[in-house]
């Protein structure tokens, strides 16, 4: 497909996989899926009459149309007619991540539209530090917003601030380590049930203490974690974190999505809230009252 | 820690037996009456053990000392034991202890669940709404529920916006169709307990059967949590509960010994701040006699301080308040409602209300029609206001009670040094000592003040059971006797009463005010001699009912075995279910281990694989792929040589197939020049025949002329000539034709001539019959011009595989380069 620059200039980062085709039949890759975009360098491109296309591309034509219908849905005052965008946003979702089956990595850039709050050069430096870093982390604050849209969260500056912070928060994990060890204790913290003492010395060692206390990300269900919250003192939005925080590793982007893996009861997770948020995505005519949670 | 691994809880022998100790003993707790040292005690029953102040209790009734109040951390009244429903709730609340949830313990596992999140005060209302469609479609009262979202929602709001965090007030309900469960979640930076919500706690309880405040202070989230039964027979049960879960130091235990598998929420002493609640004044006659209190405190403020006093007319609803703000005992003001404020008003708005006794009156059925008002009105007729007054002030809270009443007799005095006979219809029936002495014990015992009319040694009807067959008699006779003794009483006092304040048309307060008293106290009297004449039947019912349980109390045994069997199986069908909660729980943290562990096999195994690889290996593959690249370049450029030696092959096709075409196209041209020649020929041929017959037939002509000598000959002649002359004519006509159409072939031998001339002078066409050759031709150029464009990408293709190559140099430098660096860091690591 033939790069077209208006389909990008809102991006942020690639849709695809962006190449020059030159007229000796050789490609060259300007920009990966996921990567930055350099703006100025296509522009450039364009202007000289190059050859630029898109492989591998994500649906844009369907992530714009959400975005439409997300920026409607934000200016709606009425709380009815909000609730109907709403309606219309769940089921889009539905279709698109649980049946179509859509990735991860269309689910971040989506997330990414909607609610962050990051600018070109704040990606570029997330990125820089590293890629698989910033996709783990990308990946939680997608899976957190959106899953605070499902339980009822509507407020889109709440939604907004709850995507930046996280990432802000998950990004800013081991300063003082080397990426490497970064990656590998966080690993590590992931696949532990519950925590021990020996396990809170890992945890201060990437955590400032702001972080730990303003954060869930070192807390579990039976409240062993370093700040010893059992699920019964956590509100819903701190179970889904706790839960998020859990089920993503540095595994490839085309991992299942979220959603995917709520319908299919893989995201290890209080049962109530897991059931309030599968009878959300579950296909039914959607009432005043289903919405509302 | 404890060793004593019992659960145990202190209770009163009292309430032992009842169905409050029984429930307790069907949940495994152990029943102490005495505080044993080194037990864990989970709670305290009511006023048991006074002296143990560092347990949580519990109050079940509400006689409860006030020294014991700021232990309480949760009220539950007798009816909620009486109730199926209450029971099963209490259970599973100390049951499930820190786990319970009200919301899920009523979602139908979960089916029926809902969540709300309310960031604005604005959008309350429509949530609101929401909530309650659901309870109206379940069909829950809905008032009531409406009522308690209300409050709590905005009481929630109001904490939201005076603390620092922006969180939106989190609300979930449920319902299974038995109880709808709500419960309200809020950040809260600062809790106080109980009486920062003292204003609308008195509401919460009474709109709901079960209300429970928890604040965690580790999470600053209070919960409000609250539960409406369907079953209107139920709206008397209440359940309150007042936790919260203390902050916990980071290197305390991370789980508290479990002492036993049944613990609650309330124990741990957890520090629990509860207020009482106060009383709530429901009654209208007491209302009336509070406002009346007030009115007379504001009327006698308005005469001694202000001069001169604000006009009647100017006063405003508000300005009671104001008034009352000079009250001596502001703690009395609590009693003030709305209502009772409104009363005030009206009755200092009418000046007279004091001075006149039927003005008053009107003016108490005009504020207050209430039909006890319009009784004393028939009855009293030309009584005082005083007395009035005193029996509003003295009614029971329901007027069918029957204590206003007319009876004949004397009316009781304080200093009586001895008591009257009423002569009553079955006083007889009773010998008098005993009833002297039942009467005098009961009024001995219920009211102290009484001592000079009453006082004696207080001797209870120990002896009933061998007295049963009389006693039915006695308390007959001694109901009808005291009933009509303190009728005497009160009518002598009326009677006194009336003559003082006829006698003395100007009342002073201390006259009224003692009247008033004595009035209550004789009303207080005959209150407890009912409700001990009740008391009385009811334990005489009880006693029959005993002496017949003696004979069945193996039945009893079984069916008590039988009730205890029933609640230890539903005890064990909650555990059952909390089990199964808790094992599928762990299956599912199970599955996803052994995801995680396959992962990290999978990982491992990976990992293992590319170690197993030597580095040089893994540049060979490196070397490969750039081979590989190198290879698959030059497949590429072959293509592409392909492609140009096939485009050239198809022009030269192509330039062959045009000139055989322009060919072939020469010869149609020529063979049609030589067939118009030929045609031209014949043509010549048949004009060169024509022109000689008619020569002939000229000649005929001239013969026959010549010859003229029969007219009939002439005739025919004519005739043949006008055939000649005809034929001549369609000869002539066809020659013409024939001209024409030599002529025009004449013209397309020219042009077809004049074509192939300037054909064969210049390619470019003049002809359109060779248009399609020029078309070819200028294709043939553009294709030939993309030869030449082929072949200079070749040379550029052939440039770039040599830079490809010196990259691949390059790579192949920096591979080695990197190596080194790898062995050093391996080293390093080393």
């Amino acid at each position: 497909m033939k790069l077209d620059f208006k389909h990008i200039k809102d991006e942020i980062l690639s849709p695809g996989n962006i190449f020059w085709k030159k007229n000796n039949g050789t490609d060259v890759l300007i920009s990966k899926k996921g990567d930055v975009l350099n703006h100025e360098l296509i522009q450039k491109f364009i202007k000289a009459d190059y050859n630029l296309v898109l492989e591998d591309a994500m649906d844009l034509s369907f992530h714009d149309s959400m975005f439409s219908l997300y920026v409607r849905y934000s200016e709606e005052l009425f709380m009815r007619d909000k609730i109907k965008w709403r309606e219309e946003i769940i089921e889009n979702l539905r279709v698109e991540f649980i049946d179509k089956k859509k990735s991860q990595f269309e689910f971040n850039h989506l997330a990414w539209k909607f609610f962050s709050q990051f600018n070109n050069s704040d990606a570029a430096a997330f990125i820089e530090k590293d890629k698989e870093l910033f996709s783990r982390n990308v990946s939680i604050a997608s899976s957190y917003a959106f899953c605070a849209f499902l339980l009822g969260y509507y407020e889109t500056s709440f939604l907004s601030n709850l995507f930046t912070s996280t990432l802000k928060n998950l990004m800013e994990l081991g300063s003082s380590v080397q990426v490497l060890t970064l990656k590998e204790k966080i690993e590590y913290l992931r696949m532990q049930e519950s925590f021990n003492s020996e396990d809170f010395k890992c945890v201060e060692e990437i955590a400032s203490p702001a972080i730990i206390k303003s954060t869930m990300l070192f807390e579990r269900y039976d409240g062993s974690g370093i700040r010893q919250i059992n699920s019964r003192e956590m509100n819903d939005l701190e179970i889904i974190f706790v839960a998020i925080n859990r089920n993503f590793g540095f595994e490839c982007e085309d991992s299942a999505n979220i959603f995917s893996e709520i319908q299919n009861g893989n995201l290890v997770c209080v049962s109530r809230t897991l059931k309030m948020l599968q009878k959300i995505l579950y296909k039914e005519p959607l009432t005043v009252i289903t919405v509302t949670g | 820690m404890s060793t004593d691994l019992k659960k145990k809880i202190l209770i009163t022998a009292e309430l032992a037996s009842s169905p409050v100790g029984v429930f307790f003993q069907d949940l495994g707790f152990e029943l102490d009456y005495k505080y044993v040292e080194g037990s864990e005690y989970h709670f305290v029953i009511d006023s048991a053990c006074p002296e143990v102040k560092n347990v949580p209790r519990l109050q079940m009734s509400e006689s409860l000392s006030a020294e014991l109040h700021p232990l309480v951390c949760g009220r539950i009244n007798k009816e909620m034991f009486d109730s199926e429903q209450g029971r099963a709730l209490l259970s599973s609340y100390f049951h499930d202890a820190l786990e319970f949830d009200l919301v899920d313990r009523y979602s139908k596992e979960m089916s029926n669940i809902y969540s709300i999140k309310i960031h604005e005060y604005l959008n309350l209302g429509y949530f609101i709404d929401s909530i309650v469609i659901e309870a109206y479609k379940a069909k829950f009262d809905i008032s009531a529920l409406r009522s308690y979202l209300n409050t709590a929602l905005n009481f929630s709001f109001k904490k939201v916006e005076s603390s620092s965090s922006t969180m939106p007030v989190d609300v979930s309900y449920s319902h299974n169709g038995e109880a709808f469960a709500v419960q309200i979640s809020l950040l809260c930076d600062e809790w106080k307990g109980i009486p920062e919500m003292e204003s609308c706690i008195d509401e919460f309880t009474s709109l709901t059967n079960y209300f429970d405040i928890t604040y965690f202070h580790k999470t600053n989230r209070l919960t409000l949590s609250a539960l409406v039964f369907k079953n209107p027979a139920l709206k008397s049960a209440k359940a309150n509960f007042f936790t919260e879960v203390v902050r916990r130091s980071a290197d305390a235990e991370i789980r508290r010994p479990v002492a036993s598998d049944i613990y609650s929420g309330l124990v741990f002493n957890e520090p629990v701040r509860y207020q009482a609640l106060r009383q709530v004044i429901t009654d209208p006659a007491s209302k009336l006699v509070i406002a009346r209190k007030f009115a007379h405190f504001i009327k006698d403020y308005r005469q001694r301080i202000e001069d001169p006093p604000i006009p009647l007319g100017k006063l405003l609803i508000d300005d009671v308040i104001n008034y009352l703000a000079h009250y001596p005992k502001q703690e009395e003001l609590q009693e003030i409602d709305s209502e009772v404020k409104h009363f005030i008003f009206k009755l200092l708005m009418n000046d007279r209300f004091s001075n006149d006794v039927d003005d008053f009156v009107q003016v108490v059925m005009d504020s207050y029609p209430h039909g006890v008002v319009r009784e004393i009105q028939k009855i009293m007729g030309d009584k005082g206001l005083e007395d009035i007054e005193s029996i509003i002030a003295g009614q029971p809270l329901k007027a069918e009670d029957g204590f206003i009443t007319r009876v004949r007799g004397n009316s009781g005095e304080n200093s009586r040094p001895d008591f009257q006979r009423v002569s009553g219809s079955d006083a007889t029936a009773m010998s008098d000592n005993d009833l002297w002495e039942l009467r005098k014990s009961q009024l001995n015992m219920k009211d102290h003040t009484h001592d000079h009319a009453h006082a004696h040694s207080t001797q209870s009807a120990t002896s009933e059971e061998s007295r049963s067959e009389n006693e039915r008699w006695k308390i007959q006779d001694l109901n009808n006797a005291l009933t009509a003794e303190a009728a005497l009483e009160k009518e002598k006092l009326e009677a006194e009463f009336s003559q003082k304040i006829l006698s003395q048309q100007k009342s002073s307060d201390l006259v009224k005010e003692k009247l008033e008293s004595q009035m209550d106290r004789i009303k207080k009297i005959m209150y407890q001699l009912k409700k001990e004449i009740l008391k009385l039947q009811a334990e005489k019912i009880a006693r029959e009912e005993a002496d017949r349980n003696k004979k069945n109390t193996d039945a009893q045994d079984v069916l008590r075995m039988k009730s205890s069997m029933e609640r230890s199986l539903e005890t064990i069908k909650n555990k059952d279910y909390a089990i199964e909660k808790m094992k599928k729980d762990f299956e599912q943290f199970i599955k996803s281990k052994d995801q995680r562990i396959e992962m990290l096999e999978q990982r491992i195994s990976s990992m293992k694989n590319d170690q197993s690889h030597p580095r040089e290996a893994s540049n060979d593959d490196k070397m490969e792929k750039l081979e590989h690249e190198n290879k698959s370049l030059q497949f590429k450029l072959e293509l592409a040589n392909k492609k140009v030696n096939i485009v050239t092959e198809k022009m030269g096709q192509r330039e062959i197939d045009m000139n055989a075409k322009r060919e072939r196209e020469i010869e149609t041209l020529k063979g049609n020049l030589k067939l118009a020649q030929s045609i031209i020929e014949e043509m010549k041929i048949e004009k060169a025949k024509l022109e000689s017959r008619a020569n002939e037939d000229r000649e005929l002509l001239k013969k026959s002329k010549e010859e003229t000598v029969i007219k009939k000959a002439d005739d025919e002649k004519d005739g043949i000539i006008q055939v000649l002359t005809s034929e001549r004519k369609g000869l002539e006509e066809k020659f013409r034709a024939q001209a024409i159409e030599l002529k025009k072939a004449e013209q397309k031998l020219k042009y077809t001539l004049s074509q192939l001339e300037s054909s064969n002078k210049k390619k470019p066409a003049v002809n359109p019959n060779l248009k399609s050759a020029e078309v070819l031709s200028k294709q043939l150029e553009q294709a030939s011009a993309r030869m030449a464009e082929a072949t200079a990408e070749v040379i550029e293709k052939r440039r770039e595989i040599v830079k490809v190559k010196q990259e691949n140099s390059m790579m192949s430098a920096k591979i080695t380069e990197l190596e080194k660096k790898l062995a050093n860091l391996d080293k390093k690591v080393a």
